[in-house]
């Protein structure tokens, strides 16, 4: 019989996050039938776009209060009952900020085995690959249990379409018990920023960009490149940037196609969260900093001259693929 | 109030790891606090200390290393601490049982500390645990917490920044994250007084516990290879510039 495994829908203005449907085109590919879990406010459950990619079931969870929805213990709650309806005993999420909240609260719920940050899972023989100190070395597992949960790194499968034609099916959550958690409110910060996340280019500043109106220079760079702004632990000490652009052991671990660190020296610790970057490019004044050491390609320059005319030379080009 | 913080010894995040025949790292380095497990401190010292009466102990299952971050935990102001003697690794069902064994065994807490993630293993996932065996609410990733009569009012963030306010009845479990807090570190003074409070030493076999039916095994543990090749983008800044943007397109295909 063919495997079958649930996916947990993560979403982005309206959308299925591609690095979502990158986890569903890696279990596709391993011939794994993709039952998805959304929880949404937006009518159809994605139907169409989780169709492109080959999901056959998906449950759309609705709750009764929009508090529940807020609510992660609801959520979770809901999350394993649908699991529960549709006998699926295997979910797939992400290493996300929302998988590192439902995805344990889901294992803990079932006493059942969690990896995160996983690159490959085989359910065949049940085996994991995952990271482990910081990225220095990478770890097999082997989980037991009758439910199983995984939290795949972002970005390290990506998407390839396969049409399939999806059941929609809506969801009750029934629980009401909250276990002592209430949702009281939600306060969102005037951010420039993208989802590091997701992004597939990432520019990042460290010390070299010597304070927090400097790190504009990123950003109208980044637009260019539709890329989000990172930093080091040193802009984010300093007060330039908010913790939530710190790239490292501490911070985010981040998986873009395309990583330009500025002004970093390359710690261990930004490594940490950056390693796994398709291609690394580091723009540096000193030949000996550890970024430029371990990069694919280093500029040697100061990043205030070569960042802004980076960013004219793009702009330029775009204006004239326009006109073209 | 009686706080538990649960403290993990992890490897120096500059050390270099030596995989032992294939399963596990050479232990000869030096292990310092999880970070995040820092912020538990800080923060707990400072709960403890607005009421008086309360007390702060710390919590780590591990071998002998366990011990020196415990000290250091008594030198951030913890009390007196319990340490799990146990030399083999084990999966994070079996830690939350144990963690959950050695605190029921000590007394009764009304609020429990541990670190977001460990650096080491990133379960992100002990806290969770705990909160299920204990029955108690649990949120992660924690970057203010405000205690008031029986509930905690505990702000986490979420994605992009944005920040998220609940509130959570006592007992509970916080999950400390970066943004919680400046670590205090020790002074000397405090590193003095820390040799004269109490480790008080458990052993596996004392705590009785139900083992789960789940289990994670460690098969391998392989060193990731340094595999770049750094290449330099020459000339002069506009030339230099003109190769960045070549790269981009033809190499990243970004553009
Ligand atoms: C437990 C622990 C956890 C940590 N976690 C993290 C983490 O998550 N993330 C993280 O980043 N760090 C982390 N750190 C800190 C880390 O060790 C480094 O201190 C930090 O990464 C250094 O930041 P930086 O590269 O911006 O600064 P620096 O090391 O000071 O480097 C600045 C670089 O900018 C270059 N530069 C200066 N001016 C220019 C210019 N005009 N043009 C081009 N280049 C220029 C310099 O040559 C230098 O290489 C952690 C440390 C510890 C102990
Ligand atoms: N062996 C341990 N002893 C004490 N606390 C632990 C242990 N393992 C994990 N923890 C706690 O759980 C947090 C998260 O760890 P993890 O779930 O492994 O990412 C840590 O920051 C600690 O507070």
């Amino acid at each position: 019989m063919m495997q079958q495994a649930g996916v947990f829908i993560e979403e982005t203005d309206g959308r299925v996050k591609d690095s979502v449907l990158g986890v569903i085109s890696y279990l596709r590919q391993k011939d794994v039938a993709c039952c998805a879990f959304v929880i949404s406010g937006s009518p159809g459950g994605h139907a169409e776009q989780l169709g492109a990619y080959g999901v056959h079931r998906i449950y759309a969870i609705e709750f009764q209060e929009e508090a529940q929805a807020r609510n992660p213990q609801f959520k979770a709650r809901a999350v394993a009952e649908a699991m529960q309806a549709a006998g699926v005993t295997i979910l797939f999420g992400q290493t996300s900020p929302t998988g590192r909240d439902l995805l344990p609260r889901l294992a803990a719920l079932f006493d059942a085995p969690l990896v995160m940050d996983c690159t490959e899972v085989d359910l065949e023989d049940l085996t994991v690959s995952t990271s482990a100190y910081s990225g220095k070395t990478e770890a097999l597992y082997r989980v037991r249990g009758e439910y199983l949960f995984f939290g795949m790194r972002p970005n390290h499968h990506l998407k390839k379409p396969a049409a399939a034609n999806p059941e929609l099916i809506p969801f009750h959550a029934k629980h009401r018990d909250a276990n002592g958690t209430a949702f009281i409110g939600k306060t969102d910060t005037a951010d420039q920023g993208r989802d590091l996340n997701e992004a597939k280019v990432i520019i990042s500043g460290g010390r070299g960009l010597k304070n927090g109106e400097n790190f504009q220079l990123l950003f109208d760079c980044a637009r260019e490149l539709e890329a989000a702004v990172g930093a080091s632990r040193v802009a984010v000490d300093e007060g330039w940037v908010p913790y939530t652009m710190q790239v490292g052991q501490t911070g985010l671990k981040v998986n873009p196609r395309l990583y330009i660190a500025c002004g970093i020296s390359g710690s261990v610790q930004h490594f940490a969260g950056m390693k796994t970057a398709g291609l690394i490019i580091a723009v540096n004044t000193d030949p000996k900093a550890p970024m430029v050491k371990n990069a694919d390609y280093y500029l040697l320059g100061d990043l205030f001259e070569i960042i802004p005319k980076l960013t004219q030379k793009l702009k330029a080009r775009a204006v004239g693929k326009k006109t073209a | 109030m009686r706080i538990y913080v649960c403290v993990k010894q992890v490897p120096d995040t500059a050390a270099s790891i030596r995989v032992i025949e294939g399963k596990r790292i050479d232990e000869r380095m030096t292990f310092i606090i999880n970070p995040y497990d820092e912020h538990c401190l800080t923060e707990a010292a400072k709960i403890r200390d607005a009421r008086p009466g309360s007390e702060v102990i710390a919590v780590s299952l591990g071998g002998p290393s366990a011990r020196d971050i415990l000290r250091s935990a008594l030198a951030m102001g913890a009390e007196r601490s319990l340490h799990i003697q146990s030399e083999r690794p084990h999966d994070a069902m079996e830690t939350a049982r144990i963690l959950k064994a050695a605190i029921d065994l000590d007394g009764k807490p009304d609020l429990i500390f541990t670190g977001r993630e460990s650096i080491d293993s990133c379960g992100m996932q002990t806290m969770f645990r705990l909160g299920a065996l204990l029955q108690i609410p649990v949120l992660s990733n924690a970057v203010d917490v405000d205690i008031q009569e029986g509930e905690a009012f505990v702000s986490t963030e979420a994605e992009l920044g944005s920040r998220l306010q609940y509130s959570l009845s006592l007992p509970c479990i916080i999950g400390a994250g970066r943004g919680l807090n400046t670590p205090k570190y020790p002074t000397f003074p405090d590193i003095m007084k820390a040799r004269k409070k109490e480790i008080r030493t458990l052993d596996l076999q004392d705590l009785r516990f139900e083992p789960s039916a789940s289990s994670m095994e460690l098969l391998e543990l392989r060193t990731v290879a340094e595999d770049r090749t750094p290449r330099p983008i020459e000339g002069d800044p506009d030339t230099a510039v003109e190769e960045l943007i070549r790269i981009l397109e033809q190499e990243a295909r970004i553009i």
